[in-house]
């Protein structure tokens, strides 16, 4: 359920992405939901589960965009890691700090990003003036109402 | 993989984990870096697994957006199909405006063609006013005694003779047409040089309104014969472009009853040429 549940949630951040975001081109500008599956999965089901997601979406991300194999996969696979030790060690509750830790998620992606494609000598453009703030917010979005409901169908396994 | 992600790693173990999978991701790229070969194969795996659920929701997608268009076209065809009207009415407009900008183009050159051709310098003036009646048989034209206009001048125009000054004023002047039932031309068949008097006929007995009298059954005529003035009235000069026989047949008594086809476009006149009065000095025959 959990591994249907994970792969139902990349496959939808993927078609929207991919399929959606040809014909609403601000999907792919102002959403990232690769970074924030990864970032839910890894706070609600843990790190390991956050990093197995994290790396699907990602390498999935990558398969699709062009790029080098392992941009994103390296870059959600540790938002997803670290989204699981956050969440073993936080409690994130409420819209606002939910809104914090999907900016910080996504921010945290923007840097990986940035850094590994130094290192690759293949640097990424990150958007110029508001688009990562609006990328911010957009994932923010995005990740409090897929939190909710992922933590709606986690507490009805519980009962 | 299900229990896997289950079973609590310890810290260690799960960040050793993490540092594989970076390190093995990390190799990948770098490999992709030097070489294309790992990156063609993974990537071409990863892309023939999802590609059918791609192509999938876009044909969904597809679908309904196409649907959603063509309700949206449905709804502006009506407004598309009045601005192309308006758009065929305003364009037939144009067509009309540039079909007289090139007709005006042929008749003016025309008119300095001829201009150019007469040894004399002629008074141009344009039309500004026909007879009320049905068949024009006199127009007025905007140049008078101010600019030497005189009485009795030939007038001309493209195409050959006009007809002649009646009256005057200070910056007009009225011309009486050659079909004028009044108006009366010497004139000569250039081909056989015979002679006779063009007049107006009053359109009854002439769908052009001229008739060619007074040439003897006896005398060769055929239609097409050019017709040019001779000169023998003392008003018109000699040589001007009168018209062609349209028609001819022997007359009852002495004299054929022909009909003349105008060399100019009477009905159609916009500009003239007044000529000065009669001198001693013919023009070249003008007939087309």
């Amino acid at each position: 359920m959990k591994f249907l549940e994970i792969a139902l949630a990349i496959l939808v951040a993927f078609l929207v992405q991919t399929v959606l975001g040809r014909y609403f081109a601000f999907l792919n500008v102002y959403l990232d939901l690769f970074t924030v599956v990864a970032a839910t999965f890894g706070l609600l089901r843990g790190r390991m589960v956050g990093l197995c997601t994290g790396t699907a979406a990602g390498l999935l991300q990558d398969a699709f965009s062009g790029g080098l194999l392992g941009f994103n996969g390296m870059s959600k696979t540790t938002v997803g890691y670290l989204a699981g030790i956050v969440g073993h060690h936080l409690i994130i509750r409420g819209w606002s700090t939910r809104l914090l830790f999907f900016v910080g998620a996504t921010l945290l992606d923007m840097a990986i990003l940035a850094g590994v494609g130094r290192l690759a000598e293949q640097p990424r453009v990150l958007g110029e003036g508001l688009t990562p703030l609006y990328l911010c917010v957009g994932n923010a979005i995005a990740g409090i109402l897929l939190l909710g409901r992922v933590d709606r169908n986690r507490s009805s396994e519980i009962l | 993989m299900a229990s896997t992600l289950n079973a609590p790693l310890g810290s260690r173990g799960g960040h050793f984990f993490f540092l594989f999978v970076l390190v093995v991701q990390a190799l990948l790229l770098s490999s992709q870096v030097t070489t294309e070969r790992g990156d063609a194969v993974l990537r071409g795996l990863i892309v023939a697994l999802l590609s059918p659920f791609q192509r999938g929701a876009e044909a969904v997608v597809g679908g309904a957006r196409s649907t959603w268009n063509g309700y949206v076209d449905l709804r502006g065809v009506r407004e598309d199909n009045q601005r192309l009207r308006e758009e065929v009415a305003r364009l037939e407009q144009v067509v009309w405006l540039e079909r007289d900008l090139v007709a005006s183009y042929r008749r003016l050159s025309g008119v300095l063609e001829l201009a150019e051709r007469l040894p004399y310098e002629p008074i141009v003036a344009e039309v500004i006013g026909l007879d009320a009646s049905a068949w024009f048989r006199t127009i007025t034209v905007n140049q008078g005694k101010n600019r030497g206009v005189v009485l009795n001048a030939p007038v001309v125009a493209a195409g050959g003779l006009v007809g002649r000054v009646i009256s005057l004023g200070p910056d007009v002047a009225q011309i009486q047409l050659l079909t004028d039932r009044d108006c009366a031309v010497g004139a000569l068949l250039t081909r056989t040089r015979n002679r006779g008097i063009v007049a107006g006929s009053g359109e009854q007995s002439s769908p052009s309104g001229l008739l060619l009298n007074y040439v003897s059954n006896l005398q060769d005529v055929v239609e097409g014969d050019p017709i040019v003035t001779s000169g023998i009235d003392g008003i018109y000069h000699k040589g001007i472009a009168i018209g062609r026989v349209a028609s001819v047949r022997n007359g009852p008594r002495l004299f054929k009853t022909i009909t003349v086809e105008p060399a100019a476009k009477l009905a159609r006149l916009e500009e003239v040429f007044i000529l000065p009065v009669v001198g001693d000095i013919e023009i070249t025959e003008q007939v087309e």
